[in-house]
């Protein structure tokens, strides 16, 4: 009775773990940024440089770094694949028409927000106080 | 004349001086050598230094653009790992900057070192900003790689650029120095050149003249002594020329002079070749007409001998008969000594039995020996071989010279001859001895005694006569036989005069011993001699057939030895007594053991000698078995043993052979020989037909060759003696034609009888169609010797044998 008590707790620690380990990005935003919903392909334009200026605020893009689960999430949800986002970038700076988005640790994106006011940034949502305040994608 | 030189004539001095001008411009061309070769490596190591700038340039923009490409990657694909080759060539380029730094400071360099430390923290950058996975913020950052770069290529370009200009400048210079070398390497070279041609024509031009020296000395070798090298120069090479054409001036002279001494001295050689043909002949003549008369005197006093004479008579005659065999052996000696000087003595090599002619030596000097009371011997050592070949007439001659001078001067004792063979030796070399115990020869004496004309002192020959020639003509005989001749004398002390000869064998020794050494069965043979070389010998003798012999010296001790040997059951077979024994005689002993019926079992040998009453001695008056003759020869003493024990029929020691005489019967008693004397000089008929006669033979005479050519036709004789020199017609023309008519029937016997005593005479004779050679004095001996060769007559025993050289004794009845 005992064994098959045990094999249930581990099963449903397996079957928790992804669901535990999966990013859930979302964004943040500085002070100056005061909306609170932004629509993905807004967003997208944002993040693919193609536009800087959001309700008239020359916004700060800063996401997570090369690999992190929370970018990679980040990109899924705009239907980018990390390489093909990666390339757009690469075209864009060494054009020199856009500057790209900074890369940030998780522990630094808090301070991040904190200390520039036009920021947006991407962060795994279960690394957000509870109190912070979100900005939701929202899809067109 | 004395000529003055100066320096410059002197070939040294002018060799010298192309040598020092020679190596002086070698040295100046090695110091060139030297110089260009110093040059040649600066500009090689500046060139090298520009190569390697631009090489290092090159790299350096390689190694940049390397960089670039890498870092660019490394952002674009988001990944280090693909920057791989971006440590290595940073630390190239970090290499090739430090090395362009260490070489000097240049705006190039400095420009290089800059951007290459800019470099090298952008790519510190990027690999940082990917590593962390901020690729995006790292793109920027290309840009700024890719300025870095071309700044980079563009000062390595510089560089480049300015190795090139260096290298450019410095080929230039290099290739002006080269040009410049080779000219002044051209002028180097030429100068070297005349130099070298100046000293060489210097040098040839000073020895020029040696090729005339050289062809005028060739032809002196050739023997062309008038050539000249005629060369007035004042240097060496004249000197040598001077001094060449002196010396052909005197050698020419020297030849002139030795041509005309040649010349006379062929005409003297002429001159005395003349004088010694005309010696030869007038030798000959002499000796032929000396011989002649003597052989009239010899014989004609020979067979007056054989008359009824007085006592006086007979004294008389027999002194003529002593004096003419005296003068003709003088002649004799003084004949071959001619010949030998004159160097017309040849030798000739037959095969003899040695042992018979040492022993005929002895023999035949045996009487003089015995006469004076002598004792004679002759041993042969047992590897002396015995069937030889050699001059045995000229061998025979020098023994019995050497014999006949030993009995000659020994008054008292022995003579004897040993025969032995010379050892580590090539060939067959024989010593001679003749030992004898006379008065000996002083050293002083010895010295000149082999010289011609020379005896030991002046008064032997007052005291024995002879010219003195015996001992030189036996040197020079020996000389020419190859061998030697010597002697070892102690004065008072006896003398023993040696020869050594080689002889040619051609047989076996040890076949020849085998046959000598025959078993001649068990008798004891005693031998009693009171001469100890008498019993060597004899035992010798005695042994070599495997004969138990015993000897002892005297009479009494025989008979003790006998008695003993009979009371012993063991007899002695056979007894050889010597006749002359001291105290009790060999007459005495033989009687004793007659008289002794114990020793009735031995036989009884007597060993006597010829001379005075020992030679009317017969066996059946001393009660012996047989006789002996002293000196004793080995083959008689052999057949007379064995006669004696009983292995023969005849038990006579001498065999008595009888002649036919009285009624002219031949010894088988048919038909006397017919014999034909040619001869021109009535005397010498008178000689030889009484001595054939005597013999046996029915006798003609011819006077000339003319009679002897018709008598031969017309009557059957046995045998012609023919003279050689006669009138009408001489002895060798009689024989031709003799020949000549007989063609191939049968041959009669034709036997030279002349004085002619020179070289070649025989082989004339024999040329002539004659068989045999009788040279005169004709003798009774040799012509007896000569009809048994020729008619098979035999000798008689009582016709005593004397030297042929000596002269014959006469017949006696």
């Amino acid at each position: 009775m005992k064994r098959h008590a045990l094999a249930l707790v581990l099963l449903a620690s397996i079957a928790a773990a992804p669901s535990g380990a999966r990013a859930d990005p979302v964004l943040i935003a500085g002070a100056e940024v005061s909306t609170n919903a932004l629509p993905l392909s807004v967003v997208k334009r944002l993040y693919l440089g193609q536009a800087t200026f959001l309700e008239g605020v020359d916004v700060e893009l800063a996401m997570p770094r090369d690999g992190s689960q929370t970018l990679d999430a980040f990109l899924r949800r705009l239907d980018l694949s990390p390489d093909e986002f990666h390339r757009r970038w690469i075209r864009q700076i060494l054009s020199g028409r856009a500057t790209p988005p900074r890369q940030l640790a998780p522990a630094d994106a808090l301070a991040y927000v904190r200390s520039h006011p036009r920021a947006l940034v991407v962060v795994d949502d279960s690394l957000l106080p509870a109190d912070a305040r979100r900005v939701s994608i929202i899809d067109d | 004349m004395t000529r003055r030189r100066r320096w410059t004539t002197s070939i040294r001095s002018r060799t010298t001086l192309a040598t020092v001008l020679v190596t002086t411009m070698l040295g100046g061309l090695l110091a060139y050598h030297t110089w260009v070769q110093h040059d040649g490596t600066v500009s090689a190591a500046r060139i090298g230094d520009a190569t390697a700038l631009l090489r290092r340039a090159a790299r350096v923009s390689q190694s940049s653009g390397t960089i670039g490409q890498t870092l660019r990657d490394v952002v674009l694909l988001r990944d280090t790992a693909v920057g791989g080759a971006y440590a290595n060539e940073m630390e190239h380029l970090r290499r090739q900057v430090d090395t362009l730094q260490g070489r000097g400071a240049t705006t190039a360099t400095r420009q290089i070192a800059d951007e290459a430390s800019r470099l090298h923290a952008l790519g510190e950058r990027t690999f940082e900003l990917v590593g962390t996975g901020r690729s995006l913020e790292a793109a920027p950052l290309v840009k700024d790689i890719e300025r870095s770069v071309d700044r980079l290529q563009g000062a390595a370009k510089s560089l480049e650029s300015l190795a090139h200009e260096r290298l450019n400048l410095e080929t230039t210079a290099l290739r002006a120095d080269f040009r410049g070398a080779s000219v002044r390497l051209l002028v180097v070279t030429a100068l070297v050149i005349v130099v070298s041609i100046l000293g060489t024509w210097t040098v040839l031009r000073s020895f020029r003249p040696l090729g005339r020296i050289t062809r005028v000395v060739a032809a002196m070798g050739r023997g062309d002594l008038r050539q000249r090298v005629g060369l007035d120069s004042p240097d060496e090479l004249g000197l040598i020329a001077r001094a060449v054409d002196d010396a052909l001036e005197q050698l020419d002279s020297a030849l002139q002079a030795q041509k005309r001494m040649a010349a006379e001295l062929i005409a003297a050689k002429d001159v005395a070749e003349s004088a010694t043909e005309a010696k030869s002949s007038f030798l000959a003549t002499m000796s032929h007409e000396i011989r002649t008369p003597l052989n009239g005197v010899i014989g004609m006093t020979s067979l007056l001998l054989d008359t009824r004479l007085a006592d006086e008579q007979r004294d008389f005659a027999e002194t003529i008969r002593g004096s003419g065999e005296a003068l003709l052996a003088i002649i004799n000696d003084i004949l071959d000594f001619s010949k030998i000087e004159a160097g017309r003595l040849e030798l000739e090599t037959l095969d003899f039995d040695l042992r018979v002619l040492v022993e005929d030596v002895v023999a035949l000097l045996a009487p003089a020996a015995h006469g004076k009371g002598l004792e004679i011997t002759s041993a042969l050592h047992p590897d002396v071989p015995e069937m030889v070949a050699g001059d045995a007439g000229r061998l025979r001659q020098v023994l019995s010279n050497l014999v006949g001078n030993a009995v000659k001067f020994t008054q008292a004792g022995e003579v004897t001859v040993n025969v032995s063979r010379v050892r580590d030796t090539d060939g067959l070399v024989l010593h001679i001895e003749v030992v004898d115990t006379g008065p000996g020869i002083s050293e002083a004496a010895q010295a000149g005694l082999f010289q011609p004309f020379c005896q030991a002192d002046a008064s032997t020959t007052r005291r024995f006569g002879g010219t003195g020639l015996g001992l030189a003509i036996s040197r020079r005989l020996v000389e020419l036989m190859g061998g030697r001749i010597g002697l070892e004398s102690t004065p008072g002390d006896g003398c023993a005069f040696w020869i050594e000869v080689p002889l040619l064998y051609r047989g076996s020794l040890a076949r020849e011993l085998s046959a000598q050494v025959t078993w001649m069965g068990d008798a004891r043979v005693l031998y009693v001699d009171d001469n100890a070389t008498s019993r060597r010998v004899v035992l010798g003798h005695l042994e070599a057939r495997r004969m138990y012999v015993e000897t002892t010296t005297n009479g009494r001790d025989a008979l003790r030895l006998l008695r003993a040997a009979a009371r012993a059951n063991e007899p002695f077979g056979l007894t050889i007594i010597d006749y002359d024994m001291p105290e009790m005689s060999g007459a005495e002993l033989a009687q004793a053991i007659n008289s002794d019926a114990t020793l009735s079992q031995t036989r009884l040998v007597m060993l006597r000698t010829k001379t005075g009453r020992q030679g009317t001695l017969r066996a059946a008056t001393l009660g012996v078995d047989a006789l002996l003759s002293k000196p004793l020869r080995r083959g008689q003493l052999y057949e007379c043993v064995d006669r004696v024990l009983g292995r023969r029929k005849h038990v006579t020691a001498e065999p008595r052979l009888r002649l036919a005489r009285d009624g002219g019967g031949d010894p088988d008693g048919g038909s006397p020989s017919r014999v034909l004397v040619v001869e021109d000089n009535v005397v010498n008929q008178k000689v030889a037909v009484l001595m054939l006669e005597r013999l046996g033979c029915r006798v003609d005479v011819a006077a000339n060759g003319v009679e002897a050519v018709d008598a031969t036709a017309r009557l059957p004789f046995d045998l012609v003696l023919m003279d050689c020199q006669m009138p009408e017609l001489d002895g060798f023309g009689a024989t031709r034609a003799i020949r000549e008519r007989e063609g191939d029937g049968a041959r009669l016997a034709i036997v030279a009888m002349t004085a002619n005593a020179m070289e070649g005479d025989r082989e004339r004779c024999l040329e002539a169609g004659m068989d045999d050679y009788l040279e005169k004095p004709v003798t009774p001996v040799r012509l007896k010797a000569t009809l048994a060769k020729w008619l098979g007559a035999s000798l008689a025993d009582d016709v005593p044998i004397q030297s042929a050289r000596g002269g014959d004794g006469p017949l006696r009845r």
